[in-house]
């Protein structure tokens, strides 16, 4: 089948009729949970089929948009709607994609129904987002995420209480009216233009205000996305608050909108008129890296562990994305891919962990000594993330940390810092899952993996080891 | 001739049906609540036919013009009543409530409303709008039980009633003593010609005042939000949409085109009933209980947001307005449609309370109230992200960057009030049962978003024909 690019809006659309087939189906029996998880799986698979027949025809030498697809919105003011990709994004596609195919049969269990449907429609927004090549698609599936993920934090009880979901809920509405607002203007000052590319937007002619005002509000609302400081506190009590691992990984993969959309905004330069604007956000983002990073290490909650690990990663891609050059882009995208799925496995491992752990009401010291399954994975998955050589992370990481010594000592002195210290509470959480001083002889154990997690879980590590250069290899690429 | 007089047969039709209500209240045995529903059908079904067929045809142009304009508000008030006839009559037979006198004040508040948008002369106007108001005191005290409240409305609507004609009279005295007529044509070619001193500008404002008072924004928004709250759901969603909707036609096609000189006047007077309405509807929908109400401060919101766009009424850009208008109309009616399908035991729910849990029974209609409440707040893929950028577009084109900045600060307590009905629906505990809901309802549901959908797939068309017809 020739892949044309006409074909793209399809890429979004099958999750969407995914979930529309989901919402009509039944879930009132164990064999209708099933049922929905194969659904969900199979809709998914296909998508990744269709990015692999993207990926075969994409030009990786081209760093510009590739199939780019044009489509009326609106005539009056006239309105056109771009579609495109290029590598970074299908690498991102392919991640998510995996993120979702791995994480659905770990975490849906009650529920099913409505999981599945909020997971596809969040999968099939993401897919537009990161498709999206015009200032116009990018704001509609910037916001639209909102909903569904709203809706699945909602539904835990302990956030409920605490009323953190409405303050995630205008935290990030706050984002997007900005953002809206920034887009209405460029449109509005850039008269005749039916559409505004989103690598055109650094080259718009703006007056000193406008160019002020403009970029000022898409700095803060990509970075709304992001848990920085001072508002990093109660996202961090909220997605530690989350039990359910595909919850978890889905508001995870929010700050991935925001440094993505800088990414795609901010050019090589940003205007002179705000280049004082980035001083302002390497600041805070120093900070809020530091800040979180030394909260991960001192809690004893691995959630929380997991997430100031997390957010300390997606600090540095943003510092790594507004740096003043382009070369380390692809470096950032392979980093991300490897970073994005060994986020998601860790948490998988460590929701099973909890799990088993509350089931038999054990100490979490020591639990995964007896299970040689789970303890290879987690002591692998572990050290791929703390950036030992096992996957895309460590060379690219090195890249973007060397580009960024290059630029400002101090702030790649501090990101050093950062990501020791972050690295260093994990290592110190898996010493002491696998600390067998604390375990009794003959005391009760957790269940190890099942063979199908072990065997889908190590498909996905060595995809890692082979993506250890450039996942672009494992693309088949 | 005798077809200049034709041209009345839409508010001939309506009046028919008030009598003939009232010949069958008295004549007929067997009175159900289905009898009057479908006598009033099928006069609203003529009345929308007669008003396109005589789309252009006036008696009298200098005291009553049918105009492609007055066509199309007139056909949304009779399809908007339709729809929402089709949807409470189930509830009129299941309650077994007499619904003639309900019918019977809604043809003649339709009258009015239909006076207001064709007349030609303010003596008119002032007997429209004391018809439509004295109609609406009626309709909403008609179904209250506790005798306390009915008697407390009462009052309440004499007072208003009586304020509004006295501004009303007063206005059109001040005017025909400087001007010896009441024609809007002639006052037209009279202050293109002369300068208006103070007199003048009082009158005008005075007859401005009933106008606000019928679009429901503040500080005229009160006995609105009092009707909201207390009538029952079929009187609170008609009265909503027609009121305001007559009153901002009205604002935007008469006091802006034919009252060309004295737009000066208004233009304080708007953009401060404009602001106060856009801080005071965010503030009350993020405080409220009263899902009723809180869609009632959501419409004195999005009206301060009309308000704002019409200002400086001398650079109006009326097909922006008007597009806006036409969203806020679909997302109230999608809003209201699903507040019909929300029963138990027979009575329509109305507090956060009573739909707590709403979302696990019933999630297709918990889900389309979900969709309209988010419309509210601009949220796409919905059309209010259009009616928004619309909005936004013309605000930067007048510079009007104050009224976006409070506009866009107080969507966020709108915002809040919305996450207060999803998070009631959704994640709180059910405390009553839910009945069936009707296949009308979701219907209408249907209707309503596929006109969204029609709305932005043809939205070219729309625009267009609308700009042919306000240039009219």
């Amino acid at each position: 089948m020739e892949i044309t690019p006409q074909m793209l809006p399809i890429l979004i659309l099958i999750p969407f009729l995914g979930f529309i087939f989901l919402l009509l189906a039944r879930d009132d029996t164990r064999y209708s949970v099933r049922n929905i998880i194969m659904a969900t799986e199979f809709i998914i698979c296909t998508n990744i089929i269709m990015l692999g027949r993207f990926f075969s025809q994409l030009d990786i030498g081209q760093q510009s948009v590739q199939f780019l697809t044009t489509y009326k919105l609106f005539e009056k003011p006239k309105i056109e709607l771009a579609f495109g990709l290029d590598v970074f994004s299908l690498m991102m596609l392919v991640a998510i994609h995996v993120i979702f195919l791995i994480s659905i049969p770990f975490s849906v269990k009650k529920n099913a129904k409505v999981m599945s449907c909020l997971s596809l429609l969040m999968l099939g927004m993401m897919t537009g987002f990161l498709v999206s090549a015009d200032i116009f698609s990018f704001y509609l599936f910037f916001a639209m995420p909102l909903i569904p993920l709203f809706l699945q934090i909602g539904s835990i009880e302990e956030v409920r209480k605490s009323r953190w979901m409405y303050r995630f809920f205008i935290y990030n509405f706050i984002g997007m009216i900005i953002l809206f607002l920034c887009v209405c203007a460029l449109y509005h000052y850039q008269k005749g233009e039916n559409i505004i590319f989103l690598r055109g937007v650094a080259r718009l002619r703006l007056t000193h205000w406008q160019e002020y005002w403009i970029w000022g509000g898409l700095f803060v609302a990509f970075v709304s996305r992001i848990p920085i400081w001072p508002f990093h506190y109660w996202i961090a009590s909220m997605t530690s608050a989350i039990k359910n691992p595909l919850i978890f990984i889905q508001i995870n993969l929010f700050p991935l909108t925001g440094v993505y959309g800088l990414i795609r905004f901010c050019p090589k330069t940003v205007p002179e008129s705000v280049s004082y604007l980035l001083i302002g956000l390497e600041i805070i983002a120093a900070i809020s890296m530091l800040f979180i990073a030394m909260i991960g290490l001192i809690n004893k909650d691995n959630r929380y562990k997991l997430f100031s690990f997390i957010t300390v990663y997606y600090i540095i891609y943003l510092q790594g994305a507004l740096l003043p050059t382009s070369r380390i882009l692809l470096n950032i995208g392979y980093s991300l891919f490897a970073f994005l799925i060994i986020m998601c496995v860790l948490e998988l491992l460590a929701a099973y962990v909890r799990e088993e752990q509350q089931k038999y009401d054990l100490h979490l010291y020591g639990i995964i000594c007896n299970t040689p399954r789970l303890g290879f994975l987690y002591a692998f998955f572990t050290l791929s993330a703390v950036g030992f050589p096992l996957s895309a992370l460590f060379v690219n990481n090195f890249v973007i940390l060397s580009y960024v010594f290059n630029y400002n000592f101090n702030l790649g002195i501090m990101m050093m810092l950062a990501l020791i210290i972050a690295s260093a509470s994990l290592l110190k959480e898996l010493y002491l899952l696998k600390d067998n001083r604390y375990v009794q002889p003959g005391s009760v154990c957790i269940m190890d993996l099942s063979l199908k997690a072990f065997y889908g879980l190590s498909i996905i590590a060595i995809l890692l080891l082979i993506s250890f250069f450039n996942p672009l290899l494992i693309l088949g690429v | 001739m005798f077809i200049s007089y034709l041209s009345c047969m839409p508010e001939i039709l309506l009046l028919l049906n008030v009598i003939i209500l009232q010949i069958v209240k008295h004549l007929r045995k067997e009175q159900t609540p289905k009898t009057f529903a479908s006598i009033s059908k099928v006069f609203f079904v003529l009345t929308l036919i007669s008003s396109i067929i005589f789309y252009n045809i006036s008696f009298s142009k200098n005291w009553y013009d049918n105009t492609e304009y007055t066509t199309l508000i007139k056909s949304i008030l009779v399809v908007f009543v339709l729809i929402t006839n089709g949807i409470v009559c189930r509830w009129f037979l299941n309650q077994n409530y007499n619904s003639c006198r309900y019918y019977q004040l809604l043809s003649l508040i339709l009258i009015g409303l239909f006076g207001i948008i064709s007349c030609q002369h303010l003596g008119v106007l002032m007997a429209c709008l004391s018809l439509v108001f004295v109609s609406v005191a009626m309709i909403s005290e008609n179904n209250l039980d506790n005798p306390i409240e009915k008697i407390k409305l009462r009052q309440f609507n004499m007072i208003n009633n009586l304020l509004l004609i006295l501004f009303m009279i007063g206005g059109i005295a001040l005017i025909y003593e400087k001007t010896n007529t009441l024609y809007y044509m002639q006052l037209q070619n009279y202050y293109q010609k002369q300068d208006m001193d103070n007199m003048d500008k009082l009158g005008m404002l005075f007859v401005l005042v009933p106008i606000l008072e019928l679009i429901g924004c503040v500080p005229f928004h009160l006995r609105r939000l009092k009707i909201q709250k207390e009538s029952i759901l079929p009187v609170a969603s008609s009265l909503s949409i027609l009121l305001s909707l007559t009153g901002v036609a009205f604002l935007l096609h008469n006091l802006s085109q034919i009252f060309v000189q004295s737009v000066e006047v208004y233009n304080e007077m708007i953009f401060v009933c404009g602001i106060t309405s856009v801080i005071i509807g965010a503030v009350g929908s993020s405080s409220g209980r009263n899902l009723r109400q809180i869609f009632g401060f959501l419409e004195v919101f999005n009206l301060g947001i009309i308000l704002l766009l019409g200002y400086p009424l001398q650079n109006i850009n009326i097909e922006v307005i008007f597009s806006y208008v036409l969203i806020l109309i679909l997302m109230l009616m999608g809003g209201y449609i699903c507040l019909y399908g929300i029963r138990s035991r027979g009575n329509y729910l109305q507090t956060m309370e009573d739909i707590a849990g709403l979302g696990k029974v019933k999630p297709y209609l918990a889900g389309s109230l979900l969709i309209f409440c988010c419309s509210f707040i601009g949220i796409p893929p919905f059309l209010s992200v259009w009616g928004n950028f619309l909005m936004i577009h013309q605000m930067l084109n007048e510079q009007h960057f104050i009224s976006l900045g409070v506009i866009f600060l107080f969507l966020i307590w709108v915002a809040y009030g919305i996450l207060n009905i999803i998070k009631s629906i959704y994640f709180d505990k059910r405390t009553r049962n839910f009945e069936r809901v009707d296949v009308g309802v979701y219907v209408g549901i249907v209707m309503t978003v596929v006109l969204m959908c029609y709305g932005i797939i043809w939205q070219e068309n729309i625009m267009d024909s609308l700009a042919t017809i306000m240039r009219q």
